[in-house]
C-alpha cells in the first residue's frame, strides 16, 4: 500500500498522460543581460547569455550562438540575472496542527493551493518555496520544495517529501494532550482521558525523537505516538528526507548537534538565532541551517529582546558562512515573500559577504533541500528558473523586470499593470463608476517605471545635476536626484544627459492646416489631434509640448492650448486645455492701434469688478433666519413661474393665478428645479432618492392636509417659506436614503428650467453617463386642464454616446405631494426605468439678473418676496470674458503681438491697469527698451529673424539683452513640423550670445511659465509631468542627439 | 405558510402525502400513457405516443396506433400532455433529519437511518418530477455514511428505497475545524487505520487469538452463510494477505463499509469543492483503488481542475452556482466562468445536483443551464440519463425505454416553456402525484386550505 505521497504524484503524472503532457513544441529562447549571478562555479557572467531549451537551461556563457528559430529577448547592460530566489521558509500551505506530536502524515502539500497566484512573490523574484505543514509540534509533519508558478500541479512540487518538519523549541512545547471520544462511548469503555504528549522541554524533545528513530530502527508501533507514526515517519526518512527541525537557543541546536551525531541524522537546524558560537561543530557535522534574521518588519517599533536581556546577535549569519555552514535565508519576522531579499540584507548586517546572501537566497536552500538537482543555481541541465534585476539583486533599491520558472515569464511588470498600479484613488474610482471608467483606466494603463540615469541631468530651471537620476512613473516624475529608487519592473536607461521636453511657445501643429479662428471659450481640446508621423518628428527631436493656436490672428482673442505631440493617447495629450490668449496690439491704422484690446480690456475689468463686488457682498451677506411654516407651494411657485415670463404685468400675473386656482391646483410649470434620481443601468431597480416613493409616515401627511387647507383659504403670503419645508422634508429623505441606497445604483442629478416656449433646457450629472455635466434639452407637453404631462430629454455628452431620458410627471398638481418624472433613461444600448423626484424648484442660472438693466426693478420687486431677500446676485458667467478673468489671476497667460517700442509700452501699461503681465509677442523693439518692461510683463516671444543681434559686431543678443533684464523669454516655432528645430535655434542664439543654461531655459522653464504651465511641464521636479529628453551631449550642441525621448512617462517611438 | 408551528408542518405533511399516495391503491398493474410528444430521451421524441406500463416496467413505448395498448388498464395523459422520463438526482443530502454527523470517520453509519420519510423535501422533488434519489450524507465529514437511492414516494424507507446502502461518502475538502492538510491527513489516515485494522485481525487469527470472531459472536453478529467465510482481500489497489483465514463476518462492522470501498464493492462520493481539493480527492480514491466507482461531487471553483478529472475519467456532479465568480488577483476584475462549459470542454461527463443550488428543482437547474448556453440535450441529459448512469441504474432509470422502470413525468408542455407545469407524476407505474390534487399547491396559488385544516391549533398565529 502506497500512501505516501511520493508516489501519489507520481500516480497523478500518469493520470494527466494524454490531455496535458501532451508533447510541446520544442521551445528554445536566450535571454540576455550584462551581469549573469550562476552561483554556480561559472561565477559571475559579463555580458553573458542563458540559453533555453523547453524549460531547461542548455548553457550559460559569454560565447553561446544564437540557434535558428530562437527568441532573443535582450534586457541590457544595466541588467542583472540571477536564479530563482528560493524561500527557505514560508507558511503558504500552513495549517493547524496535528492532535498527534508527531505528525508525519500531515503533508504540507495537501495544504498547498496550486491554483492560487503568488504574483507578489513572483514579482520580487521568489521562484519557490518550502512550504511547511505546520509548526508547533516536534514533529509537525512532511515539507515540500515547491514552484510558486506554472500551470501543472505536478510539475509545480520540485521535492514532496522534502523534510520532516518539526521543533524542539518553545513553539513544540505546548502540545495538548491526545484524545479522542470512543465510539461507541458506553459504561464500559467510558470517554477517557487525554494522554499527556511529549515534549514539554529541550531533553523531552530528545527522548521523544531518539524513541521515535528507535522505533524507525526496530519497526516497533509506538502507540504513544499514535498507531501510524513510525511507519510514516519510516517511510518518509526512506525516501530521503532532511530533519529539519526549529532550534533558537544555543543549548537547543547543541542538544540537536549532538543527537544528528549520535543518529546520523541529516540536520537542517532552522531559527538559529544563537548559532553563531556553534558555527564550527555545525559546520563539523555537515549541519545546514535555515537563518531568519532575528529582527522584522514585526520588529520595528517593539522591543526585540533575547532571552539574555540583550538585542539578538546580527553576526550569526556571517559566522555560520564563514565556518562554511550550508546558509539559507528565511524571511525575517513579519516579512512577506516578497521581502525576501529585505531579510538577506538584514542578515548581512553583520558581515555576510554578497556572494554568501545571495548563495543563501538561491542554491543554499535548494542544497539543505535536496532540490540541488533541479534549482538553485544557473548550470546546464537545470531548471530554467531566473530573475531579472534591474540592479544590483542585494541592494533592496533594485526590482525586479521579469521572472522566469522553467523558461515561461511568470512575471513581468506589464502583468501586474492593472488597477493596483493607478494608486488607490484609480481603484476607487473603479469601484465606484463601474464597468465604463474601468474600461476607461484599462485603455489608458500606465506605462512601466522608468529610471533615466545620465552623466548630467539639466533640470531645466538651470541646475545640473551630475550625474543625475529621474524615475519616471504613473505618466509623472516621482523622483529626482542623484540616486532614485528602482522599483520592481522599472526599465533603466543611462544616457550622457537628459533635458526636460522643450516647449514650443506658438506653433500650429495639431490642428492639421486648419485656419479657423475660433472665439476665446472655444475648447481647442475638441479639434487637436496628436499622434500622428509629424507629430512624432517633432517629439522625436525632443519637443514634448506645443502651445498650439489656430494660424491668422483676431482682435477679440485666440485661444491657445498647450498639448503634447505624440503621447500614446487623448487624455494624456492636453497639458493644459487653455493656456493662453492671443491678442494683437496694431492697427492698420496706426492711430487705432489697441483700441480694440483697450476695448476688450475695459469690458473684461468691468466682468470681473462685477464678481469683485458679488464676492464682497457674499462675504457680507447672511441669509436671513428661517421661519418655519407649514404651508403649501401654491403662490411662491406661481410667481416662480412668473419669473420666467417677465414682460407679464402684475395685474395678468393675479388673473393668470385665479385662472390656475380653478383649474384643480395645476402646476403651471411642474418642471424647473433640481431633480433627484438612482437608477441602475443592469437590473430592474429602480428607485428615486431614498424613500421618496412613500409617505414617510403620519405626520406627513397630516402636514400636508394643513398645507391644503391654507391653500383653499389662499394665503398666498404664508406660502413663501414652502420651499424651505420642502426641503428640509427632502433632507430627511436623503438620509434615510444613504442608509437604504442599493449597491450598484447610479445616482443622477440634474437642473432643469422650462422656457415659455415649452421647451425645457438644463444640465445632468451622472456619473454613468458622462464624466462630466451634460447641457440637456427636451420638450414638456401638458394637456389643458391634465394632470399628466409629458417630458423628453436628451443630452450628447463629450465623453459618451447621446442619451434620452423620456418619460411622464404622473401627478403636475401643486397639490401632489412631491413631483415624480418617471421615465426611461437610454445611452446607446443601455436603458433604465428612472424615477426622479423634483428635490427643489430652484434653477440658480434662471435666475440670475440678465444683462438688460431694465428688467433690474421688476426682478427686484418679485425678488422682494422671496427668501433670499437682499441675497447678491451672482454675475452672468461670461464664457468669452472668464479666461481673461483667469488671466488676472496669472492661470492663463495673455500673448499681445505689438512690435514698436511705443506701442509695447502703450500695450504694457494697458494691462498694468487689470493688474495683468501680457507676453509681447514679436516684439523686436523690446529689447531696446528692456529696462523699462522688467517686472511688467510676463515674458517676450521675439521672431525667429531676430536670434541674431542687428548690424555690428558690437550689439549683443537681443534675448540675452532681455535675459540679463529679468525679462523670460521662450523660443517658438510659429509652424508646425518646424518645431523640431528649436533647439537649433537655441544653439543658434547661443552662437550670437546667449548664454547656454539662458537658452536651455528659454527652451524649457521659462517657456513653461511665459505659458502658464510650468506647474506641469519645462523643469524636472517631483510631480511634474513625465516628459523628458535624453541625449547623447550637450543639449545646446547642434552635433548631440536625441536617444529617447518620453512623453507623459512613455516612451515615443 | 410561514406562521405554521413545525407540529402542524409535519402533520400537513402527513396528511398530504397519504393523499397523493391514495391513487396507488387503485392504479393496479396496468398503466397507459397517452401523451402528445414522449420524449423517450432528450432528442428522441414521439409524437402522439403512448406508453404502455405494466408491473411497474415499461412494456411497450411508441406511436399510438402503433403498439398495442391492454383494454383493461387505465389511461391517463392526452394529447396536450408531454411526457418526460422522471428527473434523477444524482446526489443529495436532504431528506434527512440532518445531513452529517461530526465524527470524522463514520462508514458505519447509514442514512436509513436519517431519512425522515414524510420531510418536505421528498414531497417537493415529486412537485418537480424527480422520481429517483441518491440520498447520501453531506460534505463536512472525512468519511461519511452509506447512503441509498430512494424514490420520494413511501411512507418507510424501506418503502421508498431503490437501491439500498449504495455509496459511500469521502470529503477532501476541509470539514469544519480542520485545515486542507488535516482533513487530508485524517482522509488518508482512515484508509492507514483500516490497513492496521485488518493486519491486526489476520495476525490475531494466526496467533491463533481469534479475538475478531468471538468479538463478533459477542456482539450477536451472524456469522452464517457467506458470512462465515473468509475471503482473500479484493481491490485493485492495496492488499492485506491473509484476510482469507477471517469469516467476512467477523470484520468489525465500523470497517466493513470502507473495506468494500477498497475492494471495489462500494461506490464513493467523494465532495471536492474547490480544485485543490480535486488532486487529493483523486489520489486518495486512485492508491486505494475505487478511482473507477468515484463520483466527484464539486462546486464552482473545481472547474479550474477539469482536466485532472477528465483525464482521470471520474464523472462529477456540478452542485452549487452553474457560473463561478472570483477576481483576478492581479487586475481585481470580475471573472465569470460557466462551470458546465468548464467540464465539458475538459470533456468530464456530469451531472446536475439541486444541492446548494437556488432551487430544489432539477428541471430548473436544467433550464438554468440551457440559459446560460449548455445545448438542451446535454443539459437534460445531465438530470436524466447520466445521473442514472452514474448510480449504476442507467438500465432502469433515466429515459422511457422498454424495459425500465415506469417513472414518467406528465408535462402540460413544451419542457423549456417556463409556464409548464408537471401535471402528474407516476414512479413504477403508479400514479403517485396529481397537479389537481396537490394540497400545498392549492393552497399557495389559490389560498384553498387543505381539509382539515381548521381543526388545528394555530399556535403561531397567536
Amino acid at each position: 500500500m502506497s500512501l505516501q505521497h511520493g508516489t501519489a504524484s507520481g500516480v497523478l503524472a500518469c493520470l494527466l498522460v494524454g490531455s496535458l503532457a501532451a508533447a510541446p513544441a520544442l521551445d528554445v529562447q536566450v535571454v540576455k543581460a550584462g551581469t549573469i549571478h550562476t552561483v554556480d562555479a561559472s561565477g559571475v557572467i559579463e555580458n553573458g547569455a542563458i540559453l533555453i531549451e523547453d524549460g531547461r537551461i542548455l548553457r550559460v556563457g559569454t560565447d553561446i550562438e544564437v540557434p535558428p528559430g530562437a527568441t532573443v529577448i535582450d534586457y541590457g547592460a544595466s541588467a542583472v540575472i540571477v536564479p530563482g530566489l528560493i524561500a527557505a521558509d514560508s507558511s503558504l500551505a500552513e495549517g493547524a496542527p496535528a492532535e498527534r506530536t508527531a505528525a508525519p502524515d500531515l503533508l504540507a502539500l495537501d495544504g498547498f493551493d496550486f491554483y492560487a497566484t503568488f504574483t507578489e512573490s513572483l514579482g520580487s523574484g521568489v521562484t519557490s518555496a518550502y512550504i511547511t505543514p505546520a509548526r508547533g509540534r516536534l514533529i509537525a509533519g512532511q515539507g515540500a520544495v515547491v514552484k510558486l508558478g506554472g500551470d501543472d500541479p505536478d510539475a509545480r512540487v520540485l521535492k514532496a517529501g522534502a523534510t520532516v518538519h518539526g521543533a524542539v523549541d518553545d513553539s513544540a512545547r505546548r502540545t495538548p494532550g491526545y484524545w479522542t471520544p470512543p465510539i461507541p462511548a458506553t459504561v464500559d469503555v467510558g470517554l477517557g482521558i487525554p494522554e499527556e504528549q511529549l515534549p514539554r522541554s529541550t531533553m523531552g524533545a530528545v527522548l521523544a525523537l531518539n524513541e521515535l528513530l528507535d522505533g524507525v530502527a526496530s519497526g516497533e508501533r509506538l502507540d504513544a505516538y499514535g498507531p501510524r507514526a513510525v511507519r510514516d515517519l519510516a517511510a518518509l526518512l526512506k525516501g530521503g528526507a532532511v530533519w529539519r527541525l526549529d532550534a533558537d537557543m544555543p543549548q537547543e541546536i547543541s542538544a540537536l548537534a549532538d543527537l544528528a551525531e549520535r543518529r546520523s541524522m541529516t540536520l537542517v537546524i532552522s531559527g538559529a538565532t544563537y548559532a553563531g558560537d556553534l558555527a564550527e561543530r555545525l559546520a563539523e557535522l555537515n549541519i545546514g541551517v535555515v537563518y531568519q534574521p532575528p529582527m522584522g518588519p514585526a520588529s520595528f517599533g517593539s522591543d526585540n529582546i533575547g532571552p539574555d536581556g540583550k538585542l539578538p546577535p546580527v553576526d550569526t549569519a556571517a559566522r555560520l558562512a564563514k565556518a562554511g555552514v550550508v546558509l539559507a535565508i528565511a524571511p525575517a519576522p513579519g516579512a512577506g515573500l516578497d521581502d525576501l531579499r529585505f531579510s538577506a540584507a538584514l542578515a548581512r548586517r553583520g558581515g555576510l559577504s554578497r556572494e554568501d546572501a545571495l548563495e543563501a537566497l538561491t542554491l543554499g536552500p535548494a542544497t539543505l533541500y535536496g532540490v540541488a538537482d533541479k534549482v538553485g543555481s544557473l548550470r546546464a541541465g537545470k531548471h530554467a528558473d531566473l530573475v531579472v534585476f534591474n540592479g544590483d539583486p542585494l541592494d533592496v533599491s533594485s526590482g525586479v523586470l521579469a521572472t522566469y520558472i522553467d523558461g515561461e515569464v511568470v512575471w513581468s511588470p506589464e502583468m501586474s499593470l492593472g488597477t493596483a498600479e493607478l494608486g488607490p484613488g484609480a481603484t476607487l474610482a473603479g469601484g465606484e463608476r463601474g464597468a465604463a471608467n474601468r474600461a476607461k483606466s484599462m485603455a489608458s494603463r500606465p506605462a512601466t517605471p522608468v529610471v533615466l540615469s545620465v552623466d548630467h541631468l539639466y533640470l531645466g530651471d538651470g541646475d545640473v545635476l551630475s550625474p543625475g537620476e529621474v524615475l519616471l512613473r504613473n505618466g509623472r516624475v516621482a523622483e529626482v536626484g542623484t540616486q532614485v529608487s528602482r522599483p520592481g519592473g522599472a526599465r533603466v536607461i543611462h544616457a550622457p544627459a537628459a533635458m526636460p521636453g522643450i516647449i514650443d511657445c506658438l506653433g500650429h501643429l495639431g490642428l492639421e492646416g486648419s485656419r479657423r479662428m475660433p472665439s476665446t471659450d472655444f475648447d481647442l481640446t475638441r479639434i487637436v489631434e496628436a499622434g500622428d508621423d509629424g507629430d512624432r518628428a517633432v517629439a522625436k527631436a525632443g519637443v514634448t509640448t506645443v502651445v498650439m493656436t489656430p494660424r491668422g490672428e483676431s482682435s477679440s482673442g485666440a485661444p491657445m492650448m498647450a498639448y503634447r505631440p505624440a503621447s500614446a493617447d487623448p487624455d494624456s495629450s492636453v497639458v493644459d486645455g487653455l493656456a493662453a490668449l492671443r491678442l494683437v496690439w496694431p492697427d492698420s491704422d496706426r492711430s487705432k492701434s489697441g483700441a480694440r484690446v483697450r476695448d476688450l480690456l475695459e469690458k473684461a475689468a468691468k466682468y470681473d469688478a462685477e464678481f469683485a463686488e458679488y464676492e464682497q457682498a457674499m462675504a457680507s451677506w447672511s441669509p436671513e433666519p428661517e421661519v418655519p411654516n407649514l404651508t403649501l407651494p401654491g403662490a411662491d411657485e406661481e410667481e416662480d413661474a412668473d419669473e420666467e415670463e417677465e414682460d407679464e404685468d402684475d395685474d395678468a400675473d393675479d388673473d393668470k393665478k385665479k385662472k390656475k386656482k380653478k383649474s384643480k391646483d395645476l402646476d403651471p410649470d411642474p418642471v424647473t428645479g433640481i431633480w433627484l434620481a438612482n437608477f441602475d443601468f443592469d437590473g430592474a431597480e429602480v428607485g428615486m432618492d431614498g424613500a421618496a416613493q412613500v409617505p414617510e409616515d403620519d405626520d406627513d401627511e397630516e402636514a400636508d392636509d394643513d398645507e391644503e387647507d391654507d391653500d383653499k383659504e389662499g394665503d398666498d403670503k404664508e406660502g413663501d417659506d414652502d420651499d424651505e419645508e420642502e426641503d428640509s422634508d427632502e433632507d430627511s429623505d436623503d438620509e434615510d436614503s444613504d442608509e437604504s441606497e442599493p449597491l450598484g445604483t447610479e445616482s443622477l442629478r440634474m437642473q432643469i428650467r422650462l422656457n415659455a416656449d415649452g421647451s425645457v433646457e438644463g444640465f445632468l450629472r451622472s456619473a454613468a453617463l458622462s464624466g462630466e455635466l451634460v447641457a440637456v434639452s427636451g420638450s414638456y407637453e401638458s394637456e389643458e386642464g391634465e394632470k399628466q404631462a409629458k417630458l423628453a430629454l436628451s443630452g450628447a455628452p463629450l465623453d459618451g454616446e447621446p442619451f434620452t431620458f423620456e418619460g411622464v410627471i404622473e401627478d403636475a398638481t401643486v397639490s401632489a405631494e412631491a413631483v415624480v418624472f418617471t421615465g426611461t433613461l437610454a445611452q446607446g444600448e443601455r436603458s433604465a426605468e428612472v424615477s426622479a423626484r423634483r428635490d427643489s424648484r430652484e434653477y440658480p442660472m434662471a435666475q440670475r439678473p440678465g444683462p438688460v438693466v431694465a428688467d433690474e426693478d421688476d426682478e427686484q420687486d418679485s425678488k422682494s418676496k422671496s427668501k433670499d431677500k437682499d441675497k447678491p446676485k451672482e454675475p452672468r458667467l461670461d464664457s468669452k470674458l472668464e479666461p481673461f478673468r483667469r488671466a488676472m489671476r496669472g492661470e492663463v497667460a495673455i500673448l499681445v503681438k505689438v512690435d514698436r517700442a511705443d506701442e509695447i509700452l502703450d500695450c504694457v501699461a494697458a494691462f498694468e491697469g487689470l493688474g495683468i503681465q501680457p507676453v509681447l509677442l514679436s516684439a523686436s523693439q523690446a529689447p531696446g527698451i528692456a529696462g523699462q518692461l522688467t517686472g511688467r510683463v510676463r515674458g517676450i516671444l521675439l521672431d525667429n529673424s531676430v536670434l541674431r543681434p542687428g548690424d555690428g559686431l558690437a550689439s549683443d543678443s537681443p534675448l540675452a539683452r532681455l535675459q540679463s533684464a529679468g525679462i523670460p523669454v521662450g523660443f517658438h516655432s510659429g509652424a508646425e513640423e518646424g518645431a523640431a528645430y528649436l533647439p537649433l535655434m537655441a544653439a543658434y542664439a547661443v552662437r550670437h550670445g546667449m548664454s547656454p543654461t539662458g537658452a536651455l531655459r528659454a527652451l524649457t522653464a521659462d517657456a513653461a511659465a511665459i505659458m502658464a504651465i510650468d506647474d506641469l511641464v519645462g523643469t524636472l521636479a517631483r510631480g511634474m509631468s513625465g516628459d523628458v529628453v535624453l541625449l547623447d551631449g550637450n543639449p545646446l550642441d547642434p552635433a548631440s542627439s536625441v536617444l529617447h525621448v518620453f512623453v507623459a512617462g512613455r516612451e515615443v517611438h | 405558510m410561514s406562521t405554521l408551528t413545525f407540529a402542524s408542518r409535519t402533520l400537513l405533511g402527513s396528511l398530504v402525502l397519504p393523499g397523493l399516495l391514495a391513487s396507488a391503491a387503485f392504479a393496479g398493474e396496468k398503466l397507459v400513457i397517452e401523451a402528445g410528444r414522449v420524449i423517450v430521451s432528450p432528442g428522441n421524441e414521439i409524437l402522439g405516443g403512448v406508453i404502455v406500463i405494466e408491473d411497474g416496467r415499461i412494456t411497450a413505448v411508441g406511436k399510438r396506433g402503433e403498439i398495442e395498448v391492454p383494454w383493461d388498464a387505465p389511461v391517463v395523459g392526452g394529447p396536450d400532455h408531454v411526457a418526460i422520463p422522471g428527473f434523477v438526482e444524482a446526489y443529495s443530502a436532504r431528506g434527512m433529519d440532518r445531513p452529517n454527523e461530526n465524527v470524522d470517520v463514520a462508514p458505519f453509519l447509514n442514512v436509513r437511518d436519517s431519512v425522515d420519510p414524510i420531510n418536505v423535501t421528498f414531497e417537493d422533488y415529486l412537485r418537480w418530477g424527480v422520481t429517483t434519489i441518491n440520498t447520501q450524507q453531506g460534505g463536512d465529514c472525512v468519511v461519511g455514511a452509506q447512503g441509498r437511492v430512494l424514490k420520494p414516494v413511501g411512507i418507510t424507507v424501506e418503502e421508498m428505497t431503490v437501491r439500498p446502502d449504495y455509496g459511500l461518502v469521502l470529503s477532501a475538502s476541509p470539514k469544519r475545524g480542520k485545515s486542507r492538510a488535516t482533513q487530508a491527513q485524517a482522509l488518508r489516515g482512515a484508509f492507514g487505520d483500516l490497513e492496521l485494522y485488518l493486519q491486526d485481525v489476520v495476525t490475531d487469527a494466526k496467533d491463533g487469538g481469534d479475538l475478531a470472531r468471538r468479538e463478533a459472536l459477542y456482539q450477536g453478529r451472524d456469522m452464517e452463510g457467506e458470512k462465515a467465510k473468509g475471503r482473500a482481500m479484493g481491490g485493485s489497489a492495496w492488499k492485506v494477505d491473509g484476510l482469507e483465514l477471517i469469516p467476512r463476518g467477523a470484520i468489525d462492522e465500523k470497517w466493513e463499509p470502507l473495506l468494500g470501498l477498497v475492494e471495489g464493492r462500494t461506490k464513493a462520493f467523494v465532495h471536492a469543492t474547490a480544485a485543490r481539493d480535486v488532486l487529493l480527492a483523486l489520489e486518495v480514491a486512485k492508491d486505494n483503488g475505487f478511482l473507477q466507482n468515484t463520483v466527484m461531487i464539486v462546486n464552482g471553483d473545481a472547474h479550474k481542475a477539469a482536466a485532472h478529472i477528465a483525464a482521470a475519467g471520474v464523472p462529477v456532479v456540478i452542485a452549487g452556482n452553474l457560473t463561478y465568480t472570483e477576481n483576478d488577483p492581479v487586475t481585481g476584475e470580475e471573472i465569470e466562468t460557466d462551470v458546465i462549459a468548464a467540464f465539458e470542454a475538459a470533456g468530464a461527463t456530469y451531472a446536475l445536483s439541486s444541492s446548494d443550488a437556488s432551487s430544489n428543482s432539477l428541471w430548473f437547474r436544467a433550464e438554468r443551464a440551457i440559459a446560460q448556453g449548455t445545448d438542451p440535450m446535454k443539459a437534460f441529459n445531465a438530470v436524466m440519463q447520466t445521473p442514472a448512469d452514474m448510480l449504476g441504474i442507467g438500465d432502469q432509470v433515466g429515459s422511457l425505454e422498454r424495459g425500465k422502470l415506469g417513472n414518467v413525468v406528465l408535462l402540460t408542455g413544451d419542457p423549456l416553456d417556463p409556464s409548464t407545469w408537471v401535471d402528474e407524476v407516476v414512479i413504477e407505474g403508479e400514479r403517485v402525484y396529481r397537479r389537481s390534487e396537490d394540497v400545498r399547491n392549492k393552497y399557495v396559488f389559490e389560498g384553498e386550505e387543505p381539509t382539515g385544516i381548521d381543526a388545528m391549533p394555530r399556535t403561531g398565529e397567536q
